[in-house]
């Protein structure tokens, strides 16, 4: 059976299947979203043993690793062999690519959560592709958030001391006619 | 001896601070805000005093509380950790005025420190070596300029209220120092209530080397050898190790020799760190004392042998220090690394949020002074350092190697840390011969991504854990799940404050 995932900015597909003395056979093909035009990237003899909680031991063509896994609201996140991985079932992927495409191209959120410290705009101001807009601080540092986009502020949706998050759109900004920028 | 010790602060430095009271006998109480309330310091102190709402004015930085909270605990003495009051002279008097003692130094000296510019000032009265800069309580945009000018670009913009990387600026030309001072204003306002900013010239790629010192109550004075914070991201350490890899017997023996001078022209008693630059010709600059521990002092502990916390406590309550200067010998080598909530690959935003699975290295040399556990929420109040990776090693290479190894098996899942990123810094081969200033990660580490050479494996892996893992296991907890596996069990007795 197979199953496919993302991880950054690459989609695989990873084939599983039954091998030799209760290992797997495991295949992984890179772009399956373009059928026919599948690479195998890797095939791998694995054998896996649940060790205690989130830990696994792992041994891939005979190469051991003690890894983590746990589900968390992004996907499954991963650590091996001292790295940490977010392994992304594509349902979610779509959506959180679409997310932040949404939020990049268009309005102006913050990366984490934090407080307002500051509106460096107004509405009706014509700021820069670039240009600080509004200053957030979250766990004691501030960090000053830039327009996606040149243009116009049409809407602020916050004030000062107001805790936000990422995904709340603070301050809109609307391209003006004719205006485009790359 | 003191009965029973209030811990004023949070995080892995009241957890560390409290290990020691407990090993001495004495009872601990722990203080903390209501998004606190399960954090791990007040698990493990034996009573804990809620203070207030989250923000640090409301809670951590209310003396009058916290008073309060050591007087209806019956505490006879506070410990403030770093960072929140533990360089406020006005906490350590009201201390004093309390009939409580403070662990720390006198408020006098206090006084004199907690004004970086002061200290500056009493410094060079006695002949210890200042970098060239500028003061003034009532900054424009014309003294602004007019003093960076006469300085030559960079200049540096410091908060004259606290150290830590906040409120502090680096201003490369003329039109950025509006903004930048007014950023470092705010920022200091924040951090230390006290707004006050003054300028210093910038060196190119210093070292940033450090002296431990103690001093007792009877007027003996030692220092514990030094500290090299070079590894520096926006003025943050987040590397130290010790010894310093260009200091001689010779300079190491003036420099600490010039450390206790400078805290005795303080009128410093207690444990306290002076801060040095020291440029390419080996010269060296007083920075500041800081009147507190410091984030990296198990370095110093771990080649010394030294439990600078027991011999704060021990200083405190009057006892002589006990130590000559001819008798210490450190031994070995030790790294600390600093493991922050924050996101390496994207510029270092921080990342608070829930962690959904942790394991901390463990093995010979290696020692984590940690905040946090599985099922912690990290709230977004406070400073970002979650834990500290200490390694030890009977030379440089020995302990770097153990600190490379001990990063690979440091596993916290669900919130972002920086782990691979120290090691990557670790393994660079400027690291490894020692060459190390504040320039190093600007220089070398621009452009650095996280490594993607086990994304396969950690593929395979998320796709066979479910086939292994037994239905019945417990779940780690999801951030809108309330149930959290409860550390109550493992941490040992505790009992809530009074209320």
């Amino acid at each position: 059976m197979s199953q496919d995932y993302v991880i950054g900015e690459k989609t695989y597909r990873v084939r599983v299947g039954s091998g030799e003395a209760g290992a797997f056979d495991v295949a992984i093909l890179e772009r399956p979203q373009e059928e026919g035009a599948q690479v195998e990237a890797r095939r791998f003899s694995a054998r896996i043993v649940w060790v205690e909680g989130n830990t696994y031991a792992l041994w891939l063509d005979g190469k051991k690793y003690l890894g983590q896994v746990v589900s968390g609201p992004e996907g499954d996140e991963v650590f091996i062999g001292g790295e940490n991985y977010l392994v992304v079932p594509p349902q979610k992927a779509t959506r959180r690519r679409a997310v932040a495409a949404h939020g990049a191209a268009k309005n102006v959120t913050p990366p984490m959560p934090g407080v307002v410290i500051k509106v460096l705009v107004g509405v009706g101001d014509r700021v820069e592709k670039g240009q600080g807009v509004i200053v957030v601080s979250a766990m004691k540092m501030e960090t000053t958030l830039a327009s996606p986009r040149s243009g116009i502020v049409t809407r602020i949706n916050t004030c000062v001391e107001a805790q936000v998050k990422p995904g709340d759109v603070l301050i809109e900004v609307e391209e003006e006619e004719g205006a485009k920028d790359g | 001896m003191f009965e029973k010790v209030l811990v004023a602060n949070r995080g892995e430095i009241a957890v560390r601070v409290m290990r020691t009271l407990s090993e001495m006998g004495i009872g601990t109480v722990a203080v903390y805000s209501e998004v606190d309330e399960k954090a791990l310091h007040v698990l493990c102190a034996d009573e804990a005093v809620c203070l207030g709402p989250a923000p640090p004015a409301q809670s951590y930085l209310d003396i009058e509380k916290i008073i309060d909270a050591a007087w209806r605990t019956k505490a006879s003495a506070i410990h403030p950790g770093y960072g929140f009051l533990s360089e406020n002279p006005r906490f350590s008097r009201a201390c004093l005025d309390a009939g409580i003692t403070f662990i720390g130094p006198p408020p006098r000296a206090m006084e004199l420190l907690a004004s970086k510019t002061a200290s500056r000032r009493t410094m060079a009265e006695h002949g210890v070596p200042i970098i060239a800069g500028a003061e003034s309580g009532n900054w424009d945009e014309d003294l602004l300029k007019r003093e960076a000018e006469k300085l030559g670009f960079p200049v540096l913009l410091k908060a004259a209220g606290g150290g830590g990387g906040k409120g502090m600026r680096t201003v490369h030309a003329a039109s950025e120092l509006a903004d930048a001072y007014s950023a470092a204003q705010r920022e200091a306002q924040a951090a230390f209530g006290d707004g006050t900013i003054y300028m210093e010239k910038l060196l190119s790629a210093p070292r940033h080397v450090e002296f431990q010192v103690l001093l007792d109550t009877q007027g003996n004075g030692v220092h514990l050898g030094e500290r090299e914070c070079s590894i520096q991201r926006r003025h943050q350490k987040i590397i130290e190790e010790t010894p310093c890899t260009v200091l001689d017997p010779e300079l190491r023996a003036t420099m600490g020799e010039a450390a206790v001078r400078a805290a005795r022209a303080a009128g410093y008693v207690n444990a306290g760190t002076v801060e040095f630059l020291l440029d390419a010709d080996r010269r060296f600059y007083f920075l500041e004392i800081n009147a507190r521990l410091q984030v990296e002092h198990p370095i110093t502990e771990a080649v010394t042998g030294i439990d600078i916390v027991r011999k704060q406590v021990e200083i405190a309550a009057g006892e002589p220090l006990g130590l000559r200067q001819e008798e210490l010998r450190p031994r070995g080598h030790a790294i600390e690394c600093r493991i922050y909530a924050e996101d390496p690959a994207a510029d270092f935003m921080p990342c608070p949020g829930t962690i959904l699975a942790l394991k901390e290295p463990v093995g010979p040399g290696i020692r984590v002074d940690s905040g946090i556990y599985a099922g912690y929420t990290v709230p977004i109040e406070y400073d970002p350092i979650l834990a500290k990776v200490i390694a030890y090693g009977e030379n440089r290479e020995a302990a770097r190697r153990r600190m490379v190894s001990a990063l690979s098996g440091y596993a916290a899942l669900g919130i972002k840390t920086p782990v691979s990123y120290l090691r990557a810094i670790l393994e660079h081969e400027e690291f490894i011969r020692g060459n190390t200033d504040t320039g190093f990660l600007p220089r070398y580490f621009a452009d650095w991504k996280p490594s993607q050479e086990l994304v396969l494996e950690a593929l395979v892996l998320a796709a066979l854990a479910p086939r292994v893992r037994p239905a019945a296991t417990i779940q780690a907890p999801s951030p809108d799940r309330a149930q959290f596996p409860s550390p109550f069990q493992t941490l040992g007795h505790w009992r809530l404050g009074e209320t």
